[in-house]
């Protein structure tokens, strides 16, 4: 048994867990919060390879994903097309060229998304991919305003490479980051009027949280910002535009950089507690734990100079994170909901952008889209009607066969080149679930509950599952395949 | 069709009661569409038809007041704002002073007519003007410096409906979007949400049968109660819903915006007789930085449309009385224009009502123009007089159930 947080200080709270509570119920907890499912294979693996070691693999050195290469492209024809444009004098050829502009930002965007889908449900991808999301969920771009596949990518290519190293240092990068500057008008923010947007979430969303600062440290750190610019998808300072005169910020004065102000921020105590926070709110709880856990946990971080992978590793080895309070009781994003039924049920994801967006929006979650800066909120506003529904009919998808006939060249590439990298399993279908259908109806029963759900679930619950199985006269697979899908649309399985 | 029939789950109670013992609700199969229609057909008891509705219209990212209500004897709205300063010859004035924007033809017939009121510069103190932060202020109703994670609805449920009898309709719709903060409660309400356009059906299968089944009884505590909860009101309400909304036939034109779409669905549910007595619909695309003139024409354009869309739609059904809505919106906008044709964040905001029960049409003081440059209006009525008003006078509810501090009343319903 582990400890619950009452019993614990803040001190004792964010210390290791005792070698002997490290067992496969501490896996599968560590499995689908810091990934997407616990597979039992996945249990065994990183139980037997220990908490600490299986951490250091996690969370230290970054895999790259490619830059799909639809991105590049479309890239590439947006630049060609605006010299058409720039040398045409015709409206309607002009109009022609922004529409073919568009459809290759689309069509890289809807490329872009089912790539990293299958990317992240890559088991040994799946930690790295979920903090990148927990990243994006602080340094947050949306689709909605940049349009550019390719800065979309290189945005969360950043957060990927740089974000196991010094927070700091990170927040200094995204300040850089071109689809950040262009999300946040920092763009056209000129010494002579400098847009706030970007210095308010800075403080707000980024670094220190509401309350921490004031509206004239804001002003002041606008100007800090100004001159950031974009040239040819890269970062450029426009010095003529940038304002090095002196400001006052947090009591302190200087010719502060932008650069500059992200040191600053890090010498106020309260941007100590601020990532661990959301650390807790992201992977543990969507109740906050008293103040004193942030700074303690803060106050470590600060002193190991504000290392991600240092953080990461202690977070999730803390007796805190395996309190049993925190068991199974955390609401599954749509993304997770998403890979890790395709994890728990042996399946690639489908290659058919239109498929898998439209069943991401209709749960709530639009890939690289969340609906303001503050990201998603996420916890119980994954959950209504509406998005239940969505899930719901996700889960029935999978126990279909797509209509092929149905698709459109690009999708029939698709699918083949999918097939033909080995990455084809689309759908359950009744032959894979036979030799489970052999087995009795209450071993059926306890394998799918103890494989699928966070929390062991009523007797009720079981019961009816296994009367279900004892139906006469009806094909196993069928009635295996009802079971499994009961399972999959109920309460328990949205949990985490 | 048979009179021994076994009564149908309607209420919650009952439906669990039904699933523990191993039928869900298709164990009355068959007859689930049979009650729908069967409910459609005989419409609602009189009793309910007494009930007061609440119709929310949230004005998302921030809607310029100033070019909504004009005040176009003021010189000074002018000389702030040199580009954007709407033509006083173009307006459709209501009053020697006032005026609203002149896309909004249909809201000026409804003024005159009674049926609109004005609420003056509507805001709170310290204002935010951060959207999502100022959203959560209007949406938990709390000072500007307090968090609350509960919103004015939400509590508004918890206090009028924890203890009465359930039924199985919900207690309030949202249509488009995610769930807003305004309906979050302490106690899980039957919180439907639906898409504002597109197809609407609900389908059934043996694996939701036996979903029904497995929904156990005595409910969890914390997320996976609020799930179970969810999903138990999602499965009774969703294919009754569907079928309203796929039978209804409208009695005025509603244009293809989501917005008037949204209504249309909240037109067809009411006259449905579903026992809900608030709604949420959203129109979005109110952050106007830059060259809003056109885009400002076209979201009020809709807003003027839909609305009398909506009241005659209501008017026809003779559901009119029944039925008062509010717009609202996070803030107004900075009354000095920008450098681009735009309007940055700023603070208070007219509101309009909306209802046969209307008193008074215009509320309040205008704001004070007399400001520097960039600053800010400050507010002459807080938002939560009007929610306080609207629960005490139109939804009959005690509103120190539902906002911590007394706000005067106003006399708008």
């Amino acid at each position: 048994m582990t400890t619950s947080i009452k019993n614990l200080t803040p001190r004792k709270a964010w210390a290791p867990i005792p070698h002997k509570q490290w067992g496969k119920d501490e896996a599968a907890h560590l499995l689908r919060r810091a990934g997407f499912s616990a597979t039992p294979d996945r249990v065994n693996a990183i139980h037997e390879q220990g908490l600490q070691a299986t951490l250091a693999q996690w969370f230290t050195q970054p895999s790259a994903m490619p830059m799909p290469k639809q991105t590049a492209e479309a890239e590439e024809t947006y630049a060609r097309m605006n010299a058409l444009i720039r040398n045409s004098d015709d409206e309607e050829e002009k109009r022609e060229m922004r529409r073919l502009q568009r459809m290759a930002q689309n069509d890289s965007y809807d490329d872009y998304a089912v790539r990293w889908l299958d990317i992240a449900s890559r088991s040994n991808f799946s930690p790295q991919e979920k903090y990148v999301m927990f990243l994006q969920d602080i340094f947050v771009v949306a689709r909605a305003k940049e349009r550019h596949t390719n800065r979309l990518f290189e945005h969360q290519n950043l957060l990927r490479m740089q974000g196991m190293g010094e927070y700091p240092t990170l927040a200094k990068a995204v300040s850089r980051s071109p689809a950040m500057i262009y999300y946040l008008d920092l763009h056209r923010s000129r010494k002579a009027s400098p847009n706030e947007n970007f210095a308010r979430e800075l403080f707000e969303l980024f670094t220190l949280g509401e309350g921490n600062y004031t509206e004239q440290d804001i002003k002041e750190a606008a100007r800090a910002f100004t001159g950031y610019r974009i040239k040819e998808n890269a970062f450029f300072m426009a010095k003529r535009d940038h304002d090095d005169s002196p400001k006052s910020i947090f009591g302190e004065t200087g010719n502060f950089s932008g650069d500059d102000v992200i040191d600053l921020v890090y010498r106020q105590p309260e941007a100590q507690s601020f990532v661990p926070r959301e650390m807790v709110l992201f992977y543990l709880t969507d109740r906050n734990l008293p103040d004193d856990f942030y700074r303690e946990l803060g106050r470590l971080w600060h002193a190991h100079n504000y290392d991600m992978a240092y953080l990461l590793q202690k977070f999730f080895s803390s007796r805190a994170f395996y309190a049993p309070e925190f068991r199974g009781n955390l609401i599954k994003s749509p993304t997770q909901y998403y890979i890790g039924l395709c994890q728990d049920m042996n399946l690639d994801v489908c290659p058919l952008p239109g498929m898998v967006l439209n069943q991401l929006n209709a749960m709530g979650q639009p890939f690289y889209n969340p609906p303001n800066v503050r990201g998603w909120v996420g916890g119980r506003h994954w959950i209504n009607a509406t998005t239940l529904s969505a899930r719901r009919s996700l889960a029935k998808r999978l126990f279909s066969p797509i209509d092929e006939s149905e698709l459109n060249a690009d999708d029939v590439l698709r699918l083949s080149a999918a097939r033909e990298a080995g990455r084809g399993r689309f759908q359950v279908t009744e032959d894979r679930l036979r030799t489970i259908a052999a087995e009795n109806p209450e071993y059926i029963v306890h394998h799918f509950c103890k494989f699928f759900l966070p929390v062991w679930p009523t007797q009720s619950y079981r019961d009816q599952l296994v009367r279900h199985l004892q139906k006469p006269n009806q094909k196993k697979e069928l009635l295996v395949k009802e079971v499994l899908l009961a399972i999959l649309q109920s309460p328990q399985y949205q949990l985490c | 069709m048979k009179s021994s029939q076994p009564s149908l789950p309607l209420t919650r109670r009952e439906f669990l009661r039904s699933s523990v013992s191993g039928m869900g609700l298709l164990a009355f199969s068959g007859m689930a569409p049979a009650f729908l229609t069967r409910s459609i057909a005989a419409q609602v008891p009189i009793a309910e038809r007494d009930r007061s509705i609440l119709v929310l219209v949230q004005l998302a990212g921030g809607n310029d007041g100033l070019n909504t209500v004009i005040p176009f004897q003021d010189d000074q709205y002018y000389k702030l704002r040199p580009n954007i300063a709407l033509k006083a010859n173009d307006l459709l004035k209501l009053d020697g002073n006032t005026a609203l924007h002149p896309d909004m033809v249909e809201m000026s017939e409804l003024w005159k007519n009674g049926k609109l009121s004005i609420v003056q510069n509507v805001g709170y103190p310290n204002p935010n003007r951060s959207h999502f932060r100022s959203t959560e202020i209007w949406e938990t109703a709390v000072d500007s410096n307090d968090t609350s994670y509960t919103g004015w609805v939400g509590r508004y449920l918890d206090a009028t409906c924890a203890g009465s009898p359930e039924s199985s309709d919900p207690n309030a719709v949202h249509i488009g979007g995610e769930l807003p903060q305004a309906c979050l409660s302490q106690v899980p309400h039957n919180i439907f949400g639906m898409p504002a356009r597109g197809n609407y059906n609900a389908r059934r299968d043996p694996s939701t049968e036996l979903l029904e089944g497995i929904i156990s009884q005595d409910l969890q505590e914390g997320n996976a109660g609020y799930l179970e909860q969810t999903l138990m009101d999602t499965l009774v309400t969703e294919q009754r819903v569907s079928n309203v909304i796929n039978q209804y036939k409208p009695m005025a034109k509603y244009q293809n915006d989501a917005l008037a779409q949204s209504l249309k669905r909240v037109a067809a549910l009411i006259s449905a007789g579903l026992e809900t007595r608030v709604y949420f619909v959203k129109h979005g695309g109110f952050d106007t930085h830059a060259n809003q003139l056109g885009s400002h024409a076209r979201l009020l354009g809709q807003l003027s449309s839909a609305l009398n869309a909506f009241q005659t739609d209501l008017e026809a059904h003779k559901l009119n009385d029944q039925v008062l809505t509010m717009t609202f919106s996070e803030f107004g906008r900075r009354p000095s224009e920008n450098k681009s044709s735009g309007t940055d964040h700023g603070t208070s905001a007219p509101l309009f009502v909306m209802g046969s029960g209307v008193k008074d049409t215009l509320v309040g003081t205008p704001p004070s123009l007399d400001i520097e440059h960039n600053q800010d209006l400050k507010y002459s009525t807080d938002f939560r007089q009007v929610y306080s008003t609207v629960l005490n006078n139109w939804l009959k509810s005690d509103p120190t159930k539902v906002i911590e501090k007394p706000f005067l009343p106003l006399n708008f319903v």
